[in-house]
């Protein structure tokens, strides 16, 4: 039996594109997406391609990937809600990010692709204008994406999550010598740790927090040693691997 | 007479626009290049904070009177700042790979560049629109001010300069922006209108010839008018998306007449309810300002109140650049 199907109702009309302008294209979602989520409104965009990537003479102008964007529904947000709260204790996170925050939670989809971004409530008119529009690379905060029916939350999700004080669970904080190495993209050892969460790494996929000595988000890990408190661990072994970290804004900051 | 590597055509028209004094004074300042700058980011740290640490680094950070997040970076070790302000500092470790600026506390960015967000003043609250937005330290600066409150758009036409634009939006926490990859040209009608507009139009960038050289022979007098011709373009695209009441900051950082007065006197004639606002004084009079006339073409009076900021302005030697504040009514 594969897995469960998102049970999607019609969203909100709020982010519904009634009238698109010929530039851009709407229809259903094609199928591969509708196995995942069922929303059948929204906007889908065909992007156009521009100048500088024709072959030659500008004659052919490439059409790139469509986008798709819709409110999630009750079930995607439950399950961002659940990776959220692994990090926070009483519901903290989600309050500090979504609720407090005043943020609409966003559902975007391009190609195999599901992400979820945040954009403040307050621009919604405006946003739903420019959701439509074929050049759009990015909006508001990029929360992380699904995996099938699991949500990973990205680094600039995290970063927000530690900047509102929202993380009580599953971090670990690095000594400087640590901040420095994981920031070159090395997995964390003993020598790198200055201090664990109370209850050790409890996440159900191992995902931590990592930060510095003075509690700033450096990246995401994934717990490697068989102790999850990493107490009972050798000097050599990797504790935490290294996901993704801040040194790659210098390392990708001139990828196409 | 000797012209140093620079395009003869580039002296020849330095003289006829600013005399020769000036053209001395300018040839001089490019000599060298500007002292290294950044703006902190005051929605992720603090001034006090981020000056303590970078301190704790080696770098001391020494305030620009135009721009209260700006500050110019020198080596801490023995810094005097009768003597050196002017001084080039080489550091150990590069003010663009430190901790605190992957954690996006500040960007690196010329002092001249923090003038146009400056003068469009953004608030929390606002809708702005940024019609040439990479690599984004404007942007971004524009989005701190805003305290990632209201809408920001950044549109910028090169596939290639969207990353870096992303990067830097992301590593510094902005959350209230949408970045486009279209030609700001041709965003139409259709397209939001705003109340507040930058256009920091792509130019010759003849003011950054002191930090970068190549610019002194890189371009022809042909180049000045192609993008003269795309800049009254993007200029008449702004106003048409410039709310009534809106403001607009034009700006660029080439010295050329033909790409900064001589296009706003082409807006300014084709749009009658379109003015040039007075900057404030306390910056107005820090610089020089916008020409009247030059080369036997005569500019819209009002263009006065335009700043121009010459590299002999300050002895940190800023990069040239042009502004202008619009109003429309």
């Amino acid at each position: 039996m594969g897995k469960k199907n998102y049970e999607t109702k019609r969203p909100s009309k709020d982010y519904e594109t009634k009238r698109p302008s010929r530039d851009y294209e709407t229809k259903r979602p094609p199928k591969d997406m509708k196995r995942l989520f069922k929303g059948d409104v929204g906007v889908e965009v065909k992007e156009r391609g521009f100048e500088g990537e024709s072959d030659g003479e500008g004659e052919s102008i490439p059409e790139r990937e469509s986008h798709w964007i819709e409110f999630a529904n009750k079930e995607q947000k439950d399950l961002v809600h659940q990776e959220l709260n692994q990090f926070s204790n009483n519901d903290e996170a989600w309050q500090k990010l979504v609720v407090k925050g005043d943020n609409n939670v966003l559902l975007y989809t391009k190609g195999a692709n599901t992400s979820i971004y945040l954009m403040p409530r307050e621009a919604k008119d405006r946003f739903k204008v420019l959701m439509g529009n074929p050049g759009l690379r990015h909006f508001g905060l990029y929360l992380g994406n699904f995996k099938g029916t699991q949500f990973n939350l990205s680094m600039e999700g995290m970063s927000e999550l530690v900047k509102a004080g929202g993380v009580s669970s599953n971090w670990v904080k690095l000594n400087e010598d640590g901040e420095k190495s994981f920031l070159y993209g090395q997995d964390i050892k003993k020598e790198d740790l200055q201090a664990v969460s109370a209850r050790g790494i409890t996440h159900d996929r191992g995902i931590c927090i990592v930060m510095n000595a003075m509690g700033e988000c450096l990246g995401i890990g994934k717990l490697e040693a068989d102790d999850h408190t990493l107490r009972r661990v050798s000097d050599t072994d990797v504790l935490v691997s290294n996901i993704v970290d801040k040194g790659m804004y210098l390392r990708n900051q001139d990828k196409t | 007479m000797k012209t140093e590597g620079y395009a003869e055509y580039m002296i020849e028209r330095y003289i006829l626009m600013f005399g020769e004094q000036r053209t001395l004074e300018l040839l001089k300042a490019f000599q060298k290049p500007p002292v290294q700058s950044l703006n902190i980011n005051t929605t992720n740290t603090s001034i006090e904070a981020l000056v303590e640490r970078m301190e704790r680094k080696g770098f001391h950070l020494e305030p620009v009177p135009w721009c209260n997040t700006g500050f110019w970076i020198y080596d801490i070790r023995g810094f005097n700042k009768e003597l050196d302000m002017g001084k080039v500092s080489t550091f150990n470790l590069s003010p663009g790979a430190t901790h605190e600026y992957l954690q996006g506390f500040y960007s690196l960015q010329g002092a001249s560049s923090m003038l146009p967000p400056v003068l469009l003043d953004p608030k929390p609250g606002d809708e702005v629109l940024d019609m040439a937005a990479a690599p984004g330290s404007k942007f971004v600066q524009m989005a701190q001010a805003m305290k990632n409150r209201g809408l920001i758009v950044g549109v910028e036409r090169s596939l290639e300069r969207m990353p870096a634009l992303k990067a830097n939006v992301q590593r510094c926490g902005v959350t209230n922006s949408v970045l486009i990859c279209n030609d700001s040209r041709y965003l139409g009608e259709q397209f939001l209108s705003f109340g507040k507009i930058l256009l920091d139009a792509p130019c010759t960038g003849e003011g950054l010839i002191g930090s970068d050289p190549t610019r002194k022979n890189s371009r022809s007098v042909g180049d000045i008018e192609t993008m003269m011709n795309i800049q009254v373009q993007m200029l008449e695209q702004a106003i048409t998306l410039l709310a009534s009441q809106g403001r607009l900051v034009y700006s660029t950082c080439s010295m050329a007449a033909e790409e900064n007065e001589h296009v706003v006197t082409k807006i300014l004639n084709n749009h009658k309810n379109i003015s040039v606002v007075k900057p404030p004084e306390d910056i107005a009079s820090m610089f020089d300002h916008g020409m009247q006339e030059t080369m036997g073409a005569k500019f819209n009076p009002a263009l006065k109140n335009a700043i121009r900021i010459f590299p002999y302005n300050h002895e940190t030697r800023p990069e040239g650049f042009f502004a202008v504040i619009l109003e429309k009514t």
